[in-house]
């Protein structure tokens, strides 16, 4: 099989290089898209041997998302696996995240960081956060997870080609799960590992984003 | 008589402005009809607040300031929606074109 391994970047020169020699051990396919940095993620992405896409203006992690999707769909991708470019993420892990999509038992496999503790270094309020998170996207989507905003995912050519998402911004990661369960595709959670670091959780998703990420989750569910 | 006069200057500059960018070509031609007829009511309703009496009796609602600021509310709220929904449109167009953009400088590399 095919596996492509995406990553959406912005302003990570700090990490991109390590994480791509990481996925290196796995897959030689990588698709870095360059989210507008204005530091030199693209071109020590580019160096690493990754291919590079770059955003003229910065647009998201959900509109990077969908842009690197399109260029391995278009290049013959079969498993497609998302990973962070903060280096939270462990290359290490992608084999077992792959393996139910390979089996023919799922079209799409979430990262889970609780289903066996598997996490490190996390605050208190981040993981009260991630928790309310899973539980407003039960709420809202009604699929109970035990992680629902992991970044790393892998999906299968099919399951790329049948989900639309339009949330350019974090909300993606709802909308996401929302896909899943409209098109009834089969998934399951494996365990993966995330580390956290000083510069990940300076590079993360703030709380409040996380509240209006919310909010405007239930938006668009008033409104469709 | 002081707010009558503020609200008449504020409405009669808004009205140049408007025809102005007119004049460039920078709004379409109903759009400045549409604007310039709001301030010209504007204008028609200071001097004259009588008048808003025949909406109050028409909403049932007992002072006609009362009905024209229940209506504008319900006039602004429906502006900023379609105004919402316009930039989440043309956002959305940003993000396909900078899409086809990144596509299409990676296959001219390639």
């Amino acid at each position: 099989m095919n596996i492509w391994v995406f990553i959406a970047a912005y302003n990570e020169e700090q990490t991109i290089g390590a994480v791509i020699n990481d996925v290196k051990t796995v897959t030689s396919t990588i698709v870095v898209v360059d989210d507008c940095s204005r530091d030199h993620t693209g071109e020590i992405a580019r160096a690493h041997g990754a291919v590079v896409l770059r955003h003229i203006i910065n647009r998201g992690k959900g509109a990077a998302i969908r842009t690197g999707t399109e260029y391995a769909l278009a290049h013959g991708g079969d498993v497609i696996v998302h990973f962070d470019a903060d280096g939270q993420h462990h290359a290490k892990d992608i084999p077992a995240l792959i393996a139910p999509i390979e089996r023919g038992e799922a079209d799409v496999v979430l990262g889970s960081r609780f289903l066996q503790d598997s996490i490190t270094n996390i605050s208190n309020t981040r993981k009260v956060l991630l928790k309310l998170g899973t539980f407003f996207t039960w709420w809202m989507s009604g699929i109970r997870l035990t992680d629902a905003h992991n970044g790393m995912r892998a999906f299968s050519r099919v399951a790329t080609e049948r989900i639309v998402l339009t949330e350019d911004r974090f909300a993606y990661a709802s909308e996401l799960i929302d896909e899943i369960r409209r098109l009834k595709l089969r998934y399951v959670e494996v365990p993966v590992t995330i580390t956290y670091t000083d510069y990940s959780r300076q590079k993360g998703q703030r709380s409040v984003n996380a509240i209006a990420i919310g909010l405007k989750m239930i938006w668009k569910k008033l409104l469709t | 008589m002081t707010i009558q006069i503020l609200v008449t200057l504020f409405s009669v500059l808004v009205i140049g402005k408007a025809l102005s960018k007119f004049q460039k070509k920078e709004v379409h031609g109903k759009t400045i009809l549409v604007w310039s007829l709001f301030w010209i009511a504007v204008i028609f309703l200071i001097w004259q607040p009588n008048l808003t009496d025949y909406l109050a009796a028409f909403l049932q609602v007992t002072r006609g300031a009362d009905a024209v600021f229940y209506l504008s509310i319900v006039v602004i709220f429906y502006l900023l929606f379609r105004m919402v929904a316009k930039l989440e449109k043309i956002d959305g167009e940003i993000t396909t074109l900078v899409r086809e953009i990144a596509l299409l400088k990676k296959n001219n590399d390639t």
